[in-house]
């Protein structure tokens, strides 16, 4: 995927300003930086559920600025939220079940396909497998701690057989036996070949899990590269990490 | 015996209604208070092009369906800019401006109505009370065996993920306006079908038959019995048409008793008598076997 100078604005406030990078195949990719920076916006801007005021982004080679939200993921983008929304009155399967009829949605044969044919089933539980939800698959989804919840997004996305999936803050508000078996799945899940985009403010993670880093600040890219190179980068200090070491905080 | 047979044939009419109003409502999540606009469109429909413009029985029940449900359809239009509260307020207007212009329009026969609209006949004679009966029993029917079909097809899932969450549902490729506007559609191919049954049962209509209130009735028949739910549709439909019959009071006092209904059953029972997490439900549950919990979630 290639992001060309996207800019959104609100009204006068520029949440993200001109801002490129490119994700390439199999790559995850850390998008990080302090509160307000844009990230999610950029997200938002990216999945269609924002406009851009300007610029382009491009997956696969074709433009994908101003297609609707469900054709985005159609072509191969999936999502998580940064405040989970999991369909909270399904279950667990149900849920994983919604993404697998993606073929139906914009036909009529949306009339004549159940989920609950056997191979939507058996799909659907390999997916909860994977995401160590198979054992929770006829709980109402909402009623999951949320550490699972976070995994079902991720199934769910998963569902859609994306080659780049956007990860908004998996690991906030997760413990650390949680947060370690997230990093696993995420692993697992980028080197079966999705490229990854994660959004996280927890430094450790993200300096344990990804080869590059982009940070934004007040919706400017200030830098890219690898995690040690971020880490000494001056103007990433100044921006986020130097400002939360003073205060005691490495997680906000 | 005629009028057990009347009492029947509303019971059936209302029971389509109840169910296409569960459609909408119950699946898709669109709250409309102005159900009986569609149904009026579906009457209104029905009767002019046989009294008026001379159609056949039979040409103007497909077209009466057809053009309720583009009347639906364009109604939909109005639930993708405007969502929950303010769509219900849309609707109780959309229900109010039809009234009227029911009223005001000469070709629809104005406050008088349209008079005289004919049964269908079978067989070149046309049908009588009884044969009514098992006319309307047999559209009910059908209604709640196709609804039934379809609440296991993958579009009560897209209705289901929109009624949850419309962002996550676009996010798992479920187009959001397309499947407000199917469920818009579908609901209102069955009003129009209730309201082809009415007028051509009762063989004259009044705008006011078709007002707000009886929007209400429809409301509260779902509300009872379960939204979500067909046989909650089915025994609200069913209980609100007979139980004024033979209760005086309950008529006497429709209005205050559907009020009444709403309030105690959202603060009580809110998925109703017969919805999949109600105690009245669960507890017929009891006597059967298998795991209980697992099949109140499946619905």
């Amino acid at each position: 995927m290639k992001i060309d100078r996207v800019t959104k604005h609100f009204g006068g406030l520029v949440a993200v300003n001109s801002v490129s990078f490119d994700i390439s195949e199999g790559e995850l990719l850390a998008l990080v930086g302090p509160n307000g920076a844009g990230k999610t916006t950029l997200f938002n801007v990216i999945t269609g559920v924002l406009k851009a005021s300007s610029g382009n982004i491009f997956f696969n080679g074709k433009e994908i600025t101003g297609k609707r939200t469900n054709q985005i993921a159609r072509m191969g983008i999936g999502r998580t939220f940064q405040i989970v929304r999991p369909f909270g009155k399904m279950t667990v399967l149900e849920n994983i079940l919604v993404p697998l009829g993606k073929a139906f949605y914009t036909r009529l044969s949306v009339f004549s396909h159940s989920p609950h044919e056997k191979i939507f089933i058996s799909k659907a539980m390999d997916l909860l497998k994977s995401a160590y939800l198979d054992d929770e698959a006829n709980k109402m989804a909402s009623y999951l701690p949320i550490g699972m919840q976070r995994r079902l997004e991720i199934a769910r996305a998963l569902a859609l057989e994306p080659k780049l999936l956007l990860l908004d803050e998996p690991a906030a508000g997760l413990n650390e036996k949680e947060s370690m078996q997230l990093k696993e799945y995420i692993e697992k899940i980028n080197s079966s070949g999705v490229s990854i985009l994660l959004i996280e403010h927890d430094m450790k993670f993200i300096m344990s899990i990804s080869k590059r880093i982009v940070v934004l600040d007040h919706g400017s890219k200030i830098a890219e590269g690898t995690p040690s190179e971020i880490a000494s980068n001056p103007r990433v200090i100044e921006a986020y990490l130097g400002r939360k070491h003073k205060k005691g905080d490495k997680s906000a | 015996m005629d009028y057990l047979m009347t009492l029947g044939i509303f019971a059936s009419i209302y029971t389509i209604l109840a169910i296409s109003l569960n459609i909408l409502t119950g699946y898709a999540g669109q709250v409309s208070l102005g159900h009986a606009a569609l149904f009026g469109v579906g009457a209104y429909t029905s009767a002019a092009l046989t009294v008026n413009l001379g159609f056949n029985y039979w040409a103007a029940l497909p077209l009466s369906i057809l053009i309720t449900a583009l009347v639906g359809a364009l109604i939909g239009l109005s639930s993708l800019r405007a969502h929950s509260d303010f769509l219900v307020l849309i609707t109780i207007g959309i229900n109010f401006v039809v009234v009227a212009l029911l009223k005001y329009t000469p070709f629809f026969g104005g406050p008088y109505g349209l008079l005289g609209i004919p049964r269908p006949s079978l067989f070149g004679e046309a049908m009588n009370t009884f044969e009514y009966f098992w006319y309307a029993v047999g559209w009910a029917s059908f209604t709640i065996l196709f609804v039934y079909w379809m609440s296991k097809k993958y579009i009560r899932t897209a209705f289901e993920a929109i009624k949850e969450d419309e962002e996550a549902a676009e996010a798992m490729t479920v187009s959001v306006p397309r499947f407000k506007i199917y469920a818009f559609a579908i609901s209102a191919a069955f009003a129009g079908l209730a309201g082809n049954l009415w007028a051509h049962y009762m063989g004259v209509i009044f705008p006011g038959n078709f007002s707000f209130d009886t929007s209400i009735e429809i409301m509260t028949m779902i509300v009872l019995g379960g939204i979500g739910t067909i046989r909650g549709a089915v025994f609200g439909a069913v209980l609100l048409v007979f139980l004024p019959e033979y209760l005086r009071f309950v008529s006497d006092y429709r209005m205050l008793i559907y009020g009444l209904i709403i309030v105690f059953t959202m603060l009580f029972i809110p998925s109703g008598l017969l919805g999949d997490n109600s105690i009245t439900w669960r507890w017929t549950r009891i006597f059967k076997k298998g795991d209980r919990v697992a099949k109140n979630n499946e619905n």
